[in-house]
């Protein structure tokens, strides 16, 4: 496995359209990361530069050491999961995992070998005289990673390789992935739009938007502590509330006014804003729907009228609006609320984030 | 209530009436009077006049003429097959890409679909006129390619395997169209090299239409006509003496309408023989 480094790595198209822009990241061995964003966020862009398919307009890709902007795909070891599978029609599922050996010129007894153990890391070895037209999609996905996980590059990409599976398929083979990277000890580079997948599989995560890097960071810090509103509203499922709000000075506290709403601040965040000169200031509150609760101090009480409710069976989402923000909170099953009633919540004060009006940046970045 | 069963039973038919009339008058009608004109001696006008069964057959196979027909016919066919779908496929494969101006290399490689054979053979005859001609003036030579019986079989299987080239180039751009080019960006990954993605993923995404193509190729080549009137009048000698012109001179010179249709009979029979083999080899070496 490999190492590999994009300094200042820009993707102009012809028409001038720019689809990377300055894209700096070091992908160290063994590592398991995602490129997600947006659709047109330039990820699958810049892991098609990776591979070599698209050209790069400037900057520099390093491989190991080795300068790869000229160099053809054959000759960059890599290997690739296309969203589409890209299974050759015309050949067995075993042809398919055998191609890139064969042309190789490596010896039937081993093409042999490393078929046959794909096949069964993946379980599709009764699969293997069957063409790509009799397989279905979870099964067509395996053959994908099959063709791939028989040699053994430099790097595996993987450009949304579970995009056309259904969402129990999904979740399966979310945890083959999963054991696969650990098995192999392999660099992965892998392209979605699903935050969930992001943060399942990713041991570090790069959240893109517009073709430049917002954040590239674990997951936990991703979702802790992201950068700017745009990371803090991509990441996590019901993504963040966001309401804007006045910071103002009460009753010898630092509290946020919204909709005759008041939440209170801890020391902590208090002092941040101070600090900042934000007081007396819109800034953004961004709160995630776990982040609220049934019960707590009166002070961090917010009363919401509820529109809808959704029943998930493990929680209850409410959805419903405050000064006209959507907010959606998630509670426990048990809480008494039905759509068209208003409820308190209470937000986790230690929870939230506050967000620059103007440049949407964390104001609380710890 | 009966005549409205009777009414609802027939009115189906009734639509298919002009297409089958068509289909009688001009197809069924004109192949069954050819099997039954192969049975008889013929007067000047074609009228069958006496029955002789097979004796029109047996006096083709016992004919070297015929015999030679059937030899300079399989090699014109040889010819004009590989040569014509080698052409439409490099031609399909060098506009396959796009770049500025390949509008125009397209137009030009399909361009041979819409001339007229005759029209082409006058041309070609132009250009190989022995004194006059362009090809001896390049090749510094002073040969008689269409007098001479060692190149004017292979000048007429050329110019046709040009006229081909044309709908071949069509065919094969449309099929190499439908090869997912995200197949090649999987092999350039996978390692392979150019000729390994054309051996190994372009030919076989080809070969459902290349299949249609060989079969449609040969049974153009078989009925080509109009370049041989025109080039080299069956010669020299019966060196260009292709199986349809010599039906068309046993019918239309010698009126011998009887052996002319025994020959196309046999035409008939060796092209359908020709393309059940090829559609029992299909199953074998063409991918879906």
């Amino acid at each position: 496995m490999a190492s590999l480094s994009l300094v200042n790595v820009c993707k102009t198209f012809k028409n001038g359209q720019i689809a990377v822009k300055d894209f700096n990241l070091d992908i160290k061995d063994e590592e398991f990361l995602i490129l997600v964003g947006p659709s047109g966020c330039g990820k699958s862009t810049t892991l098609r530069m990776i591979a070599g398919l698209e050209e790069i307009s400037s900057g520099e890709l390093w491989i190991d050491g080795a300068l790869m902007n000229l160099t053809v795909p054959q000759k960059r070891d890599l290997a690739m999961v296309f969203q589409s599978y890209a299974l050759y029609p015309h050949l067995t599922v075993y042809e398919n995992i055998a191609f890139s050996l064969r042309v190789r010129n490596i010896p039937q007894i081993e093409i042999e070998e490393r078929v046959k153990k794909a096949a069964d890391i993946l379980c599709i070895r009764h699969l293997l005289d069957r063409k790509p037209f009799a397989l279905s999609g979870g099964q067509k996905q395996r053959v994908a990673i099959g063709s791939v996980i028989v040699r053994k590059p430099k790097a595996y990409l993987m450009d949304e390789p579970l995009s056309n599976l259904d969402a129990k398929l999904r979740t399966q083979m979310r945890v083959e992935l999963s054991k696969i990277h650990k098995e192999l000890g392999a660099t992965i580079i892998y392209v979605t739009h699903d935050q969930v997948e992001a943060m399942t599989l990713g041991t570090k995560i790069v959240v893109m938007n517009a073709g430049v890097i917002q954040q590239a960071a674990p997951p936990e810090v991703l979702y802790n502590n992201p950068v700017n509103k745009f990371v803090a509203g991509f990441i996590g499922s019901p993504s963040m509330n966001f309401i804007p709000v006045w910071v103002e000075r009460r009753e010898e506290r630092i509290c946020i006014v919204f909709s005759n709403n008041r939440l209170f601040l801890n020391e902590d965040n208090a002092h941040c804003l101070i600090e900042s000169g934000y007081l007396g200031r819109r800034v953004y509150l961004g709160i995630r729907p776990e982040d609220f609760h049934e019960t707590g101090p009166k002070e961090q009480a917010i009363k919401l009228k509820v529109e809808i409710k959704e029943v998930l069976g493990s929680d209850i989402l409410l959805h419903g609006k405050i000064g006209g923000n959507p907010i959606c909170g998630r509670l426990k099953p048990d809480f008494p609320s039905e759509a068209g009633t208003e409820v308190s919540i209470f937000a986790d004060m230690n929870r939230i984030l506050l967000f620059d009006l103007d440049t949407e940046e964390n104001i609380l970045d710890h | 209530m009966k005549l409205k069963n009777v009414s609802r039973y027939l009115s189906p038919y009734v639509y298919i009436v002009p297409a089958i009339a068509v289909f009688v008058l001009f197809l069924f009608f004109p192949f069954i009077k050819t099997i039954y004109l192969s049975l008889f001696k013929t007067n000047k006008m074609g009228q069958a006049k006496l029955f002789v069964g097979g004796g029109n057959y047996s006096d083709l196979f016992s004919s070297a003429s015929f015999f030679n027909s059937l030899f300079v016919t399989a090699i014109f066919v040889l010819i004009v097959v590989s040569v014509s779908m080698l052409l439409g496929l490099i031609t399909a494969i060098l506009c396959n890409q796009s770049f500025p101006g390949i509008r125009i290399f397209s137009t030009a490689y399909a361009l041979p679909m819409a001339i007229a054979s005759s029209s082409a053979a006058m041309i070609f005859k132009i250009m190989l006129h022995p004194t006059i001609g362009i090809i001896n003036k390049l090749l510094g030579l002073h040969t008689n390619w269409i007098s001479d019986p060692r190149y004017a079989l292979v000048c007429v299987a050329l110019l046709s395997a040009w006229l081909n080239s044309g709908i071949n180039f069509l065919y094969f751009s449309a099929g190499l169209s439908n090869i997912d080019n995200t197949l090649y960006e999987r092999a350039s990954v996978d390692g392979a090299n150019s000729a390994q993605k054309f051996f190994r993923l372009t030919l076989p995404g080809l070969s459902p239409i290349m299949f249609y193509t060989l079969v449609v190729n040969i049974i153009q080549a078989f009925q080509a006509f109009g370049q041989v009137k025109v080039l080299t009048m069956g010669g020299p000698g019966e060196s260009t003496n292709l199986i349809v012109y010599s039906i068309y001179r046993d019918a239309f010179f010698n009126y011998r309408f009887g052996s002319a249709a025994a020959q196309s009979v046999i035409l008939f029979m060796v092209i359908m023989i020709l393309t059940l083999c090829m559609f029992h080899l299909e199953k074998k070496g063409v991918h879906y």
